[in-house]
């Protein structure tokens, strides 16, 4: 006989909801903060990692790399997964690309890349820096979705590539967006904090009366790690000196550094982003107007329509 | 030739059904089901009988214990059921109603609907499911009580002794004249599932029967230790919480005695309903308007509140009983609200004469007359709600107009059933289902494993509109619901109609997985805000496919629960065993997907249902609307409660 039960909607509604929306952000939509990749990003460079697909070796369809993401790592759509790849090769979407491309990898018009049976693909050098000493027990592993291989939860990293390529993503019920940096700027802001690091001991049972190991030539019996607290006294303020703000990879200018004080101590603000433009007189005395670099994820064809429908439109004068 | 023994059927097998035993026989049809809704309809019934005291103006206060030892208790400070020998049947009344079913109704007539004011089957019902009960009536000074044990006295009506009382029980009825206390504990071997009360739930209902009886103060108290409380999902502190209520200074009274304790009073009545209903939403009138006069032997009490909202909520009560379907009293109160704010909307000249064709000829005489002169004591208000009506009505027409023109269109009129339906042989409806399937994994299994004589399968690609926010006009134009709505027969909107519906049972069939879980929650948005009646009249199902799949060697086993898994791992100790987490339902071959989650002799569903009304609306304007800051709130809440799919 049929084994019929009752659920209640709320009840059956809030389940269902809780469960997509903690899954797509854990595991799908938010980046892990310690190496600053999203689960499908982590599976791709760690596929690649395991064909062998080093900044030096010879590069290989992507094709193959996908199929080794999907039947391995990441049970999803092969066109996801492939543009999972591509975009971390595009020289205009990363700060710094995580993965080389051969063959046509889109571009900043908008142009859809190359199939994935024509384009091939390898890890850049920058990308070994994240997944180093991987094999050295640095990482949890834990299995994969068929139970027969093993995947890492984070890489070792030892970039900070969050801040460094950014991020952005779209949850349920919260989205993060976080814009690229200068590597040589964060490694700056990141000496500073250290300098500035105070070691403070906790006061416990062994050891009533904290004292300052570091004023201390040498010490016996070492307290235990767990019994300080490690805080930087570095502020925002301080920190801006090195990282002046973000570093997009397609340039332009940012205007307003009180917006950008206000993002980076708070976690929240925004920021105007123009275009780097000059005029130039050519050599019949006619003027015209050279964009050099765009804001970051701008398209530039679709710009460029948009200029030609507001001259059309004799909302910008067209000059003599 | 078939073998009968003629042994087996003679008098002796006949049973006559007597007393109580039709009851435990067949639980469900005098409580609905013998789950979490039946268990909990226990303490409505006796609960009732106390509220019906309170209405007949004979108590004015109600205790609710949610005992330690498992059960309940309600007290009142009524009249006290009558204990005195009933000269037809020789029994004390007490232990008639208690024991009779149909008492109220079938015998005495007038002498019980006055001093007893029960339902009916109301208390003896609980009696008969329950291990335990013990009912203490004080009346006249004298004390007395009877217990019972699944339905059957334990012992006659007796004067009570105090030592044997509990001490909360005592205490109540020491000080107060006369009353009614009722303890039981529900009976485990009908309860099967369910064993715990959720105590959000009944402070819900409490809440509102204190709402509705004016004059009334209704007492709660937990007694449970913490641990045993079910923490479940809908004991969210964001669903309609006594903490709101706490914030929002409408609770009066608060004893923190321990463990849990509330108390609900409220001097304004349905008002201070309509407040707390309206708490989270921007209002339009800031004074309620509220009326509570009587006529005709017809007591009559309203109140209206115009908020941000463009969908009316309306909550109609006779005697305290919810009546979702409306009935007279609506359409008086419909009527009287139009018919003045019509009036007074010509009368300053906000819309042009001509009138609205909507008004009905009726009045309700009460009604238009306390709101005329709302109205117009309150120009500022008034004029908020005439604005209000106005932009609605613009917007009312804009949609009707939309809709009217993809309807002429034939947008779902005169369409064939949609080619993706693989429909089943089967014409009446009651013995056919519907399986609504996440295209992509399933589909293909699915169609290929059924029973085509009633199983029909529909495949619907990727995930469907989120129809919580929009009007009828994008659902019926939206390429993913269309097959839906023609493949249900029932249509939707002003042309639905129920008797038109090809499946009695329509099956959520989705994904173990996270997309799966996204997708159940947009389908049931759908039916809940667009064909709620469907869910209502019990239609609506989710399949329960398995969770886990085991193999070993070149075996493989499904696994339905966490429970199922341990006890087959320990069954299987000797061998090596990988278990998955399953993902999709496409994984299965098409026999194993029937045997698992399709075929009705094997299978498990779970039919969806509504518990409270309003508690559904809010969950779903919570989850599914505009406002993101309650879902943070929710996800961050519970996150902790939360299978990952990882």
């Amino acid at each position: 006989m049929e084994n019929q039960q009752t659920t209640e909607i709320t009840t059956e509604m809030k389940k269902s909801y809780l469960d997509y929306a903690m899954s797509v952000i854990v595991a799908r939509a938010i980046p892990d903060v310690k190496d600053g990749l999203k689960p499908s990003h982590r599976r791709t460079l760690y596929a690649m990692h395991r064909l062998g697909l080093s900044h030096g070796s010879a590069f290989k369809k992507c094709a193959r790399i996908v199929g080794e993401v999907l039947g391995k790592y990441h049970p999803h759509g092969d066109m996801a997964a492939y543009d999972t790849l591509v975009r971390l090769a595009q020289d205009f979407s990363m700060r710094y690309p995580l993965v080389w491309g051969q063959g046509n990898f889109g571009s900043v018009d908008g142009d859809p890349p190359a199939h994935m049976r024509y384009t091939e693909a390898k890890l850049q050098a920058i990308s070994e820096e994240l997944l180093a000493d991987l094999d050295k027990e640095t990482v949890d592993f834990i299995p994969n979705f068929d139970a027969t291989e093993e995947e890492p939860v984070v890489l070792p990293a030892n970039l900070p590539n969050l801040l460094l390529n950014g991020t952005d993503g779209i949850a349920v019920g919260m989205a993060t967006k976080i814009p690229p940096h200068n590597l040589a700027e964060v490694i700056d802001g990141l000496s500073f904090i250290i300098d500035n690091l105070k070691l403070t001991p906790l006061a416990d049972e062994d050891n009533p009366h904290p004292f300052n190991i570091l004023n201390l030539p040498y010490i016996p019996n070492p307290p235990k790690v767990e019994n300080f607290s490690l805080n930087s006294e570095a502020t925002v303020e301080e920190l801006m000196q090195f990282v002046k703000g973000p570093d997009f990879p397609t340039g332009a200018q940012i205007y307003g550094t009180k917006d950008l004080l206000e993002a980076y101590s708070t976690g929240r603000g925004s920021i105007l982003v123009r275009a780097k433009a000059e005029v130039v007189e050519n050599k019949n005395g006619r003027f015209q107007i050279i964009v050099t670099e765009i804001p970051y994820q701008q398209n530039k064809s679709t710009l460029i329509a948009q200029i030609a429908d507001l001259v059309k439109d004799k909302r910008v004068e067209e000059s003599l | 030739m078939p073998n009968v023994s003629k042994s087996n059927y003679d008098v002796s097998s006949i049973q006559v059904l007597e007393g109580l035993e039709p009851v435990r026989k067949r639980p469900a049809m005098y409580i609905g089901d013998t789950g979490e809704y039946g268990f909990h309809h226990l303490l409505t019934e006796i609960v009732n009988n106390g509220i019906d005291e309170a209405l007949a103006g004979r108590a004015d206060k109600l205790w609710v214990f949610l005992e330690s030892e498992g059960g309940a208790t309600v007290v009142d400070n009524g009249a006290g059921i009558p204990t005195g020998i009933h000269p037809k049947y020789k029994k004390s009344a007490l232990e008639i109603v208690m024991t009779f079913l149909h008492a109220g109704g079938k015998f005495g007539g007038n002498t019980y609907k006055v001093s007893g004011g029960l339902h009916g089957v109301g208390a003896s019902v609980v009696n008969a499911l329950s291990k335990e009960m013990i009912v203490y009536v004080k009346r006249d000074g004298k004390l007395v009580s009877q217990t019972y044990e699944r339905g059957k006295p334990k012992t006659g009506v007796i004067e009570a002794k105090e030592s044997t009382i509990a001490n909360h029980i005592k205490e109540i009825l020491k000080v107060e004249k006369s009353g009614t206390a009722v303890t039981f504990k529900p009976d485990s071997d009908i309860f099967k599932e369910f064993k715990d009360f959720d105590r959000p739930r009944i402070l819900r209902q409490l809440r509102n029967y204190a709402f509705l009886t004016a004059g009334i103060t209704i007492f709660f108290s937990d007694l449970r230790s913490e641990t045993s409380n079910s923490s479940s999902l809908s004991s969210s502190s964001l669903s309609l919480g006594v903490e709101d209520l706490r914030a929002e200074g409408l609770e009066p009274k608060t004893y923190n005695l321990k463990p849990i304790n509330y108390t609900f009073h409220f001097e304004g009545g349905v008002k201070s309903f309509v407040q707390f209903l309206n708490r989270n939403h921007t209002l339009i009138n800031q004074k309620i308007f509220f009326v509570s006069r009587s006529k005709d032997d017809v007591s009559v009490e309203a109140a209206l509140q115009y908020q941000d909202d463009f969908e009316e909520h309306v909550l109609t009560f006779a005697n305290n009983i919810e009546t979702k379907e409306g009935g007279t009293h609506l359409t008086g109160f419909k009527t009287a609200i139009t018919r003045a704010l019509n009036d007074y909307a010509k009368k300053n000249n906000l819309i042009k004469d001509g009138g609205n064709p909507e008004v009905k000829p009726i009045v309700e005489v009460i009604l238009g007359d306390a709101l005329k002169s709302y109205l117009q004591e309150n120009p500022a208000e008034a004029r908020a709600i005439s604005d209000k009506i106005i932009l609605a009505a613009k917007a009312r027409v804009a949609a009707a107009k939309a809709r009217e023109s993809v309807i002429r269109k034939g947008a779902l009129e005169g369409i064939t059933l949609p080619g993706k339906l693989a429909d089943c042989q089967e014409k009446d409806p009651e013995k056919s289902e519907l399986f609504v399937v996440e295209g992509d994994s399933a589909g293909g299994s699915a169609k290929q494993g059924r029973d085509r004589k009633t199983q029909a399968i529909l495949p619907l690609f990727g995930k469907i509109l989120n129809t919580e926010r929009i009007h009828l006009d994008k659902v019926i134009t939206s390429e993913k619901l269309i097959p839906l709505i023609v493949a249900l027969g029932c249509s939707i909107g002003d042309t639905f109609d129920a008797a038109k519906l090809r499946y009695h049972k329509i099956i959520f069939m989705t994904d173990a997985d996270v997309d799966g879980s996204h997708i159940k929650a947009l389908y049931t948005t759908f039916f809940y805000r667009h064909l709620l009646p469907l869910i209502e009249q019990g239609f609506v199902y989710v399949s329960v496919p398995p969770l886990f799949k085991a193999t070993w060697g070149k075996e493989k086993k499904y696994l339905f629960d966490e429970a199922q898994r341990d006890q087959f791992l320990k069954e299987m100790k000797n061998q090596k065993i990988t278990i998955q987490r399953f993902k999709g339902l496409g994984e299965m071959n098409a026999e194993e997907l029937w045997e698992t989650t399709m075929a009705p002799e094997t299978r498990t569903v779970k039919k969806i249902t509504i518990a409270d009304a309003t508690q559904a609306d809010e969950t779903f304007r919570m989850l599914m609307g505009e406002e993101v800051a309650p879902r943070k709130k929710f996800i961050m809440t519970h996150a902790h409660q939360a299978e990952l799919d990882i």
